[in-house]
């Protein structure tokens, strides 16, 4: 499989994420099914990596393999040279639901992140506060996430894995539940932020256009059982603006990704354009 | 614009188990009100009833301290409109009673006014303030000690899933035995002091508690648990840190439910075998005819109950204060 790594990391960084021919299956009523079928890929030092597949292609599956909350069957991955699963907490999360305790305001949410981290109490106190602030959202630091929107929520989620120390940060669909509005503006956000301090990150999703106004590199998952079926260098210099979307040149590699995921889709050509 | 909210019907077919998990957590409020609802107490649910009126009505409101107070002020307005009508109808029974007794002059023994049984009342104050005093601490006693113990044994069996699936349906079933037949049992076995009756309001008090909090402590919000764990949280974080804060509407509503069984069970364990206490008094008292004093015992038992419910309504509203911080798209 091919693994060239393009602008983001220079080819002698070292890997923080190694997934080597990762395969897995689930028990159903007829033996069994292969929702991975031996996923290679790889994610360098200070890479922003995106992983486009169908929906029910294994993703979330996969990134809980990276997680460690399952075993694979069969082949390796290793995080920051870590086998997963070996030591708990070897990435910073960012699911698709916020993921907030509702009877812990926002500040208490983002410091029990931290103390699960291993952060003192002190600290991750501090820590949060900073961050917080860094993020202009210290008016929110005593509200309880349920008041937030849900644009909020994500935003408070994501400076949790953002403060997180692991190199690593997982971002599972993190816009998937917002409106078209708010998830560009989270988009942006999220560019600029990530653009400051250039954490590792694998970031999954479905949206052709997100995956290429954030990522260095963009693989596309087939169908299950899973294999990375395309890989893709996103061209475009740093620091991004969203102007992008009016180039030719992502115009089409939209149309480029779009053709290989509607063949993964099993042609049914469910319009997204 | 392509790129969000199209969600084809291979979409929702292929992401069931994620959408199975997002309406969990959706219905997780819908449950705890659930939960609220199956609370024994009419007076509590009109109480919440009240509530819900008043913070929506605040969540108009603009944020900040400002709201808080209003809705705190809203709430007190709301509780005391709710609570004028019943006392209302509660006075004019009163009423309807002392004419009642006086126009066909029933006799004492029979039937008190209520004028009657607030005289006698006054006049036997003292062994009445007494008697009352044993059975409260008696009640407050069983009542912490059988809920403690079902505290414990819940996040014990809870953490221990084998042994819980053992001992889980014995309790459900439990439930069903009428505890207060097994004082005469107790009696035999641990004579007639304070032991028997301490047991018997404990074990009256354990179940309740124990089977809510079991219940809530399974409940935990899955992809909550999944998040924990995807960032390294070890099994007793996990536990402390979600399972035991997202039981806590279920625990109040076993405390509650114990707190109303409570009392009685206190007044029945008197009954059984005691010298003091407001049981053994109404025993004393319908022996020698005084039925003003036995319905004074009723009144005192009554109010004590109340009171006991409504303390540990006060401590759920202190404890789940985050639940009435709701507004803003959720
Ligand atoms: N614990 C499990 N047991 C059985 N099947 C599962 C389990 N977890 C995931 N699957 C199946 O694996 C497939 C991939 O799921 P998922 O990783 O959530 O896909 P994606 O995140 O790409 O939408 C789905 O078909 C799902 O039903
Ligand atoms: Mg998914």
């Amino acid at each position: 499989m091919n693994r060239k790594r393009s602008n983001g990391a220079s080819p002698s960084a070292p890997l923080v994420l190694e997934v080597d021919r990762v395969a897995l299956s689930y028990p159903q009523a007829a033996g069994r099914t292969q929702v991975l079928g031996g996923v290679s890929l790889s994610v360098g030092a200070g890479e922003f990596v995106s992983l486009l597949g169908p929906s029910g292609s294994g993703k979330t599956t996969l990134l809980g393999l990276v997680g460690g909350l399952e075993r694979p069957d069969s082949g390796r991955i290793l995080v920051a040279g870590e086998p997963a699963g070996s030591r708990p907490g070897l990435a910073a999360y960012m699911p698709q639901q916020a993921a907030l305790l509702p009877w812990r305001t926002v500040q208490g949410n983002i410091e029990l992140a931290l103390r699960i981290a291993g952060r003192s109490r002190e600290e991750a106190r501090r820590l949060a506060r900073e961050g917080l602030e860094r993020l202009g959202l210290e008016r929110h630091a005593r509200s309880y996430p349920q008041v937030l929107s849900g644009g909020m929520q994500q935003r408070v989620s994501f400076l949790r894995a953002l403060l997180s120390p692991q190199p690593l940060m997982l971002l599972d669909e993190p816009f998937g539940a917002l409106d078209a509005l708010t998830r560009q503006e989270m988009q942006e956000w999220l560019l600029s932020l990530w653009e400051q301090d250039r954490r590792s990150v694998l970031l999954v999703t479905h949206s052709i256009e997100e995956a290429l106004l954030l990522s260095d590199r963009i693989l596309v998952l087939s169908s299950a059982p899973a294999t990375i079926v395309r890989e893709l260098a996103v061209p475009f210099g740093r620091p991004r603006r969203r102007q992008l979307w009016s180039e030719s040149a992502f115009g089409e590699l939209k149309e480029e990704l779009y053709q290989a995921l509607r063949r993964e889709r099993g042609g049914s050509g469910e319009g997204r354009a | 614009m392509a790129g969000s909210g199209h969600r084809g019907p291979d979409r929702n077919e292929a992401d069931g188990r994620e959408a199975v998990r997002r309406d969990a957590a959706a219905d997780g409020a819908a449950s705890e009100r659930a939960g609220a609802a199956a609370d024994g107490a009419a007076s509590e649910r009109a109480g919440a009833a009240a509530d819900g009126a008043a913070s929506e009505r605040a969540g108009a409101a603009a944020n900040g301290a400002k709201s808080a107070r209003a809705r705190a002020g809203g709430r007190t307005r709301a509780r005391l409109k709710a609570a004028w009508p019943p006392l209302a109808v509660l006075a004019a029974l009163l009423l309807l009673w002392e004419a009642a007794v006086r126009l066909w002059g029933v006799e004492a023994w029979l039937m008190p006014s209520p004028g009657r049984i607030l005289s006698d009342a006054w006049e036997a104050r003292e062994r009445l303030a007494g008697h009352a005093g044993a059975t409260l601490s008696l009640t407050l006693l069983g009542f912490a000690g059988g809920s403690a113990a079902g505290f414990a044994l819940a996040a014990l069996l809870h953490l221990l899933p084998l042994v819980r699936a053992g001992v889980y349906p014995l309790l459900v079933l439990s439930q069903n035995v009428p505890i207060i037949a097994l004082g005469p049992l107790l009696v035999i076995w641990f004579g007639f002091g304070l032991l028997p009756k301490l047991l018997l309001v404990m074990l009256v008090c354990f179940f309740p508690v124990c089977v809510a909090m079991l219940g809530g402590l399974r409940g935990a919000d899955p992809a909550l648990e999944r998040y924990l764990r995807m960032i390294g949280a070890g099994r007793w974080r996990r536990f402390a840190s979600l399972e035991l804060p997202s039981s806590a509407p279920h625990l109040f509503s076993g405390l509650k439910l114990a707190a109303s069984y409570s009392v009685t069970s206190a007044v029945v364990a008197e009954w059984i075998g005691s010298d003091r206490g407001l049981g053994y008094f109404m025993l004393l008292s319908s022996k020698g005819f005084k039925t003003s004093l036995v319905f004074a015992g009723v009144a005192i038992v009554v109010a004590l109950s109340l009171l006991l419910v409504a303390a540990v309504a006060g401590a759920e509203r202190l404890a789940l204060r985050w639940r009435s911080e709701r507004g803003g798209a959720a």
